[in-house]
């Protein structure tokens, strides 16, 4: 087989998908994601804008979206803004909407994604990039599109330092609830520094009274756990919700002075592009 | 004996402690974390992590 591409891409999510979407179909891409299938697990409020979404995708239906909200409510210690934004704002099912991209970049660009691969190295020799995958396969491609998340580690591979600092971290804890009070129209955003610690605590309404609502700090200070003070939280303002699951998550914010060498591009969270303010990853992720 | 212990059961990999370790010991496999030889000692996993599943050995 052979085992040569123009551009090989490392990560399945909204960035390395996106990009390869992007790519001209004569060109000869692959993919390699790390999971058995594209669109699992979510790790992710969910949470990205009409605007960007038709920057992205203008035209057709789109099945990802799950909810679309009109107020916006932000917190912060006894202040309350609230404010109409009607049609503004979406929260969709990542993994629908990775799915999307993904049939998008099999059948229109016929691009191969091969899952179940993680690429544990990556060398960039004199006229091409050698990927080495878990199993100890090699594919040699012209150039190298890095897009396997916060926890990549590749860039540092090809001398790309992306260690990230504690202070450009968040360490974030999400559990999806159901709850009466969860008002579907309303998206709530809570700065109140006891809540979250340099971070804010969100709701993000999914539809059908359900909600992503998590929490994120930022990971230098010394405070309780994200878990705890999300528990804390909601015991007291949804004492009756029902947790449907919980996650971790870690954003980092703080993007790659350099996000290239030859050969090579960073995209993405492994790129640390998320957005500063909010924390969202999927719309700059789609950006870059 | 290793510095950092991981609880499997806690750990939800979600990544944080690969992105702000420093010496690039720690990787993120499908279904589980490694922590390979290298350690800096300088707690900085312990400190991101979300739920608190890493911590020292001993």
């Amino acid at each position: 087989m052979d085992k040569n591409y123009d551009v090989i891409i490392v990560g399945g999510g909204p960035a390395g998908l996106y990009a390869a979407y992007k790519i001209e179909k004569s060109f000869k891409v692959i993919i390699f994601e790390k999971d058995d299938v594209i669109g699992e697990p979510i790790l992710c409020a969910e949470g990205i804008s009409t605007n960007t979404l038709k920057l992205f995708f203008k035209d057709g239906d789109h099945p990802f979206i799950r909810n679309i909200y009109s107020k916006l409510k932000v917190k912060y210690k006894d202040l309350e803004a609230n404010i109409d934004i009607p049609g503004r704002g979406l929260i969709i099912d990542r993994s629908k909407f990775e799915k999307y991209i993904a049939n998008k970049v099999k059948e229109e660009n016929n691009f191969e994604i091969k899952t179940g691969s993680f690429v544990v190295d990556a060398k960039v020799e004199n006229d091409h990039v050698k990927v080495i995958l878990e199993n100890g396969e090699e594919y040699f491609g012209k150039i190298l599109i890095i897009a396997d998340g916060v926890e990549s580690y590749l860039p540092n591979k090809v001398g790309i330092n992306s260690v990230c600092n504690l202070v450009d971290m968040y360490s974030c804890y999400q559990q999806i609830i159901h709850d009466p009070n969860v008002k579907d129209e309303e998206i709530i955003f809570d700065f109140t520094p006891s809540v979250a610690p340099g971070g804010y605590l969100w709701v993000f309404p999914r539809g059908n009274n359900e909600a992503n609502f998590g929490l994120g700090i930022t990971s230098s200070l010394d405070c309780e756990k994200p878990y705890k003070l999300l528990n804390e939280y909601r015991e007291k303002n949804y004492p009756n919700a029902k947790i449907l699951r919980e996650f971790p998550g870690c954003v980092s914010v703080n993007q790659l002075s350099r996000m290239y060498t030859d050969r090579v591009m960073v995209l993405g969270d492994s790129a640390r592009a998320a957005d500063p303010i909010t924390g969202g990853g999927i719309d700059n992720a789609l950006r870059r | 004996m290793e510095y950092i212990k991981v609880d499997k059961e806690r750990c939800g990999l979600c990544g944080g402690c690969v992105a702000v370790c420093p010496a690039k010991v720690i990787i993120m496999y499908k279904e589980r974390l490694e922590i390979k030889e290298g350690c800096l000692k300088c707690d900085k996993c312990i400190k991101v992590c979300p739920v608190g599943a890493l911590s020292k050995n001993g």
